[in-house]
C-alpha cells in the first residue's frame, strides 16, 4: 500500500516535471518575448495594447462573444443534460453517445457543415425567405454565425459536465421535496438546480476558456470585422511578423481566461458548501 | 512495483528516477533550443544518393509538382529523392523551422524578406542553365541587388466575378459599388489589395490615408476578408459572393469546373503575383537544391504548370497553345502590363500598413 502511494507520488512528480517543461517554460518564453523588445526590457507592447483603440475593441468583443456563447450553450446544454437524465438508464448511454459523436470529427469539417447550412443557398435562408418573402438574408459571416459556431463547439463539454452532476443527485431528495408538497417547478429550482451547480460551473469554465481562445471559428464563420483576440495574435505573428505584440496579446488572453476561471472556481466551491 | 522493497531503497529509486527524468526533460529542452545543429546521415554528404526537401503550397499544386518536377527530376538524377514538405512561412523559418529544408517556395515578398534577413543563399548566373531565358520579373533581389530567388510561376491579381449576378467590373472601384454590397470578398491583410486600392483612390506611399478611409467605408459591405487563397472557391460555389479580389489561375480553374465565374483585370491594372523558390543558407545540399530550382525553370515544367494550374510561365522560351495564351499571364506585354511591387521599398512599411489596415477594418 505504502509502496503504491510512493509510486503515485513519483508519478505525480513526473507529471509536474512534464508540465514545467512543456507548459510553464513556453509560457515564460511567451512573456519574455512580449517584454524583450529589440534587446532591452520594455512594456511598449502592453502600453500599446491597452491604449490603442483597436486592441481594446477586439478584447471587449472577444469577452462579449465568449460570454454570450457560454450562456446560450449553458441553456441548451442544461436542457439536453436534464432530458438525458430523465431517460431510462439503459437508453442514457445512447443519448450521451449522440452528444459526443460530433467530437470525433474535425472542427473544420463541422464548421464547414454550418457554412453550408447558413449560406444564401442553404436550407435556413431558403426557409426564411419562404416564410417572409424574398429578402435575401444570409446569417453567414456575421457575429451571429460566430456565436452559433462556438456554441456548437463547446456544447458537448457542457452537457457532459452537467449530466454527471445531475446523475449523482439522490432521487430520494426529489421524492422528499414532492412529498412535502412542493410543485415540480419549485422542486427543480430549490433542489435539483442548486445541487447541479458544480457541473454548471465546471462546464461553463471549460466552455468559456474554449470560446475565448477560439481561432478557427471566426476565420471560417466570421465576417469582415469578427476577428477575435486569438486571430489578432496569429496575424501579428504570422502575417505582420511582430512577435512581441503577438506574445503580449496571447499573454493578456491567458491572464483574462485564468482570472475568469478562478472566479468560477470560487463560485463552484461555494456551491459545494451549499450542498 | 509489486516487489516489496525496503523503504530506503525505494526512496532512493524514486529520487534517482526523478532526477533521471528531470535530466532527460532538460536534455529535450536543450535539444529544442539548439535544434538544427545536428548533421544528418553521419555528415558525409554524397550527391549520388541524397534526399532533397522542398516546401510546397499543398492541394493541387503538390500534385502538379509531383508529376512535372519530382518524378522527372528523380528520373534524370538517379539516387536522388525529392521530398515535398508542407508550406513553411517566414515566421516559422525565423524560429528555426527550416532545419531539414533545402528549398523553400514562398510568395515574392516573403522570399525577399527572408533574403534581407539573411536566411537564404545567393543565386549566381553561372549556376543556372535557364538564367538568360527568364523574364526580368522572375528574379527576386534583396536590398543589395543580389538575386536570392527565382520565380517559377506568374499569376495575375485582379477581380473574379459571377457574370450571372453582376456586370463585368471595369475598375477596382466597382468592388465598392452598391450592387455588390454584401457580396464582395477581399483577402485579409494582403498588400496587393492595398496597392490597387491606393491606385484607385489616388493615394501615394507618403499619404496612404485615402486607402484606410476606403477600407473603413467598404468593410460593412464586405462579406468576408478571407485568409486562404482557396476560400473564394466555396464562396462562389454557395453564391455567398459575387465579386472577389483573387488571382487568375484559381478563377479559371473554377470556371472550367462549370461554375459561373470569370476573371478580369481592372483598368487600374492588376498585380503580378509571383511565387519563387530559394535555397536556405542552412541547407546541406545546396548544389542539388539549385539544380532542382533550375529544373523548375525549364519549358517542359512551366508548360505543365500552365496547363494544369493556369499559371504563367516565367521562362520566355515557353510555347503555349493559343487558348492557354489568352488566359494565363503569357508574353512580355502581359507581364509588363501588371504592377510589379517593389518589395524592398514596401517591406519596411508593411507592419505599419497591415496594422493600419486592421484598424480600418475592425469595427
Amino acid at each position: 500500500m505504502r509502496n503504491m502511494m510512493r509510486f503515485y507520488t513519483v508519478l505525480g512528480w513526473i507529471a509536474v516535471a512534464y508540465m514545467t517543461a512543456l507548459f510553464l517554460y513556453p509560457v515564460c518564453k511567451v512573456v519574455y518575448t512580449s517584454v524583450w523588445v529589440n534587446g532591452s526590457f520594455s512594456l511598449a507592447n502592453y502600453v500599446n495594447l491597452f491604449s490603442a483603440d483597436l486592441y481594446s475593441k477586439v478584447l471587449l468583443k472577444t469577452l462579449w462573444v465568449s460570454v454570450i456563447s457560454t450562456l446560450i450553450a449553458l441553456f441548451i446544454g442544461y436542457t439536453l443534460a436534464y432530458f438525458i437524465t430523465t431517460r431510462p438508464a439503459s437508453k442514457q448511454g445512447f443519448w450521451l453517445m449522440l452528444i459526443i459523436s460530433p467530437m470525433f470529427m474535425s472542427l473544420t469539417i463541422r464548421l464547414f457543415g454550418w457554412m453550408i447550412l447558413l449560406s444564401k443557398e442553404g436550407p435556413i435562408a431558403k426557409g426564411l425567405s419562404g416564410l417572409f418573402g424574398g429578402s435575401e438574408t444570409s446569417l453567414l459571416f456575421s457575429q451571429t454565425a460566430v456565436v452559433i459556431g462556438i456554441v456548437h463547439f463547446v456544447l458537448p463539454f457542457i452537457v457532459l459536465n452537467i449530466y454527471t452532476s445531475l446523475n449523482r443527485l439522490e432521487s430520494s431528495l426529489i421524492e422528499a421535496s414532492t412529498m412535502l408538497g412542493a410543485s415540480r417547478l419549485r422542486t427543480f429550482w430549490k433542489v435539483t438546480f442548486p445541487l447541479s451547480l458544480p457541473g454548471v460551473f465546471a462546464g461553463s469554465s471549460i466552455a468559456f476558456a474554449l470560446a475565448a481562445s477560439t481561432f478557427l471559428v471566426p476565420i471560417m464563420m466570421g465576417g469582415p470585422s469578427d476577428n477575435l483576440l486569438a486571430n489578432m495574435a496569429y496575424n501579428s505573428i504570422v502575417t505582420i511578423g511582430n512577435m512581441g505584440m503577438g506574445a503580449a496579446l496571447s499573454f493578456v488572453l491567458l491572464v483574462i481566461i485564468v482570472a475568469v476561471l478562478l472566479v468560477m472556481g470560487r463560485l463552484e466551491r461555494r456551491g459545494h458548501i451549499a450542498s | 512495483m509489486k516487489k516489496s522493497n525496503s523503504n530506503y531503497s525505494f526512496k532512493k529509486k524514486g529520487v534517482s528516477l526523478l532526477s533521471l527524468l528531470l535530466a532527460s526533460v532538460l536534455t529535450v529542452l536543450a535539444g529544442c533550443s539548439s535544434s538544427g545543429e545536428q548533421t544528418q546521415g553521419g555528415g558525409d554528404n554524397q550527391t549520388e544518393s541524397s534526399e532533397i526537401v522542398v516546401t510546397s503550397f499543398g492541394g493541387k499544386y503538390d500534385e502538379v509538382f509531383t508529376l512535372y518536377v519530382k518524378e522527372p527530376f528523380e528520373k534524370a538524377n538517379p539516387g536522388v529523392t525529392v521530398k515535398l514538405a508542407p508550406y513553411t512561412g517566414i515566421a516559422k523559418l525565423a524560429q528555426g523551422g527550416g532545419s531539414s529544408i533545402d528549398v523553400v517556395s514562398l510568395d515574392d515578398f516573403d522570399l525577399i524578406d527572408a533574403a534581407n534577413k539573411g536566411m537564404l543563399e545567393p543565386l549566381k548566373k553561372e549556376e543556372f542553365s535557364t538564367w538568360d531565358n527568364l523574364y526580368p520579373q522572375a528574379f527576386l533581389n534583396s536590398q543589395d541587388g543580389e538575386t536570392y530567388g527565382l520565380v517559377n510561376v506568374f499569376g495575375a491579381w485582379g477581380i473574379a466575378y459571377n457574370p450571372e449576378v453582376v456586370d463585368k467590373p471595369e475598375s477596382w472601384n466597382d468592388l465598392w459599388s452598391p450592387e455588390a454590397k454584401g457580396k464582395v470578398a477581399l483577402m485579409s491583410q494582403w498588400i496587393p489589395d492595398i496597392l490597387l486600392t491606393a491606385k484607385a483612390t489616388g493615394a501615394s506611399y507618403e499619404n496612404m490615408e485615402p486607402v484606410w478611409e476606403a477600407f473603413k467605408e467598404v468593410t460593412p459591405s464586405v462579406a468576408q476578408y478571407y485568409s486562404s487563397f482557396s476560400a473564394p472557391e466555396s464562396l462562389f460555389g454557395t453564391g455567398e459572393v459575387a465579386m472577389a479580389a483573387w488571382f487568375d489561375g484559381r478563377a479559371y480553374a473554377l470556371k472550367n469546373a462549370a461554375k459561373p465565374v470569370d476573371f478580369t483585370i481592372p483598368k487600374e491594372g492588376g498585380v503580378l503575383i509571383r511565387s519563387g523558390m530559394g535555397v536556405l543558407k542552412d541547407s546541406e545540399n545546396k548544389e542539388l537544391a539549385k539544380k532542382l530550382i533550375d529544373f523548375c525553370m525549364t519549358p517542359e515544367v512551366q508548360a505543365g504548370f500552365a496547363k494544369e494550374l493556369y499559371y504563367g510561365p516565367t521562362n520566355t522560351t515557353v510555347e503555349l497553345d493559343q487558348s492557354l495564351q489568352e488566359i494565363v499571364v503569357y508574353g512580355k506585354e502581359k507581364v509588363e502590363a501588371l504592377i510589379t511591387p517593389d518589395w524592398n521599398e514596401i517591406l519596411p512599411k508593411r507592419e505599419e500598413w497591415l496594422t493600419k489596415w486592421t484598424e480600418a477594418t475592425t469595427q
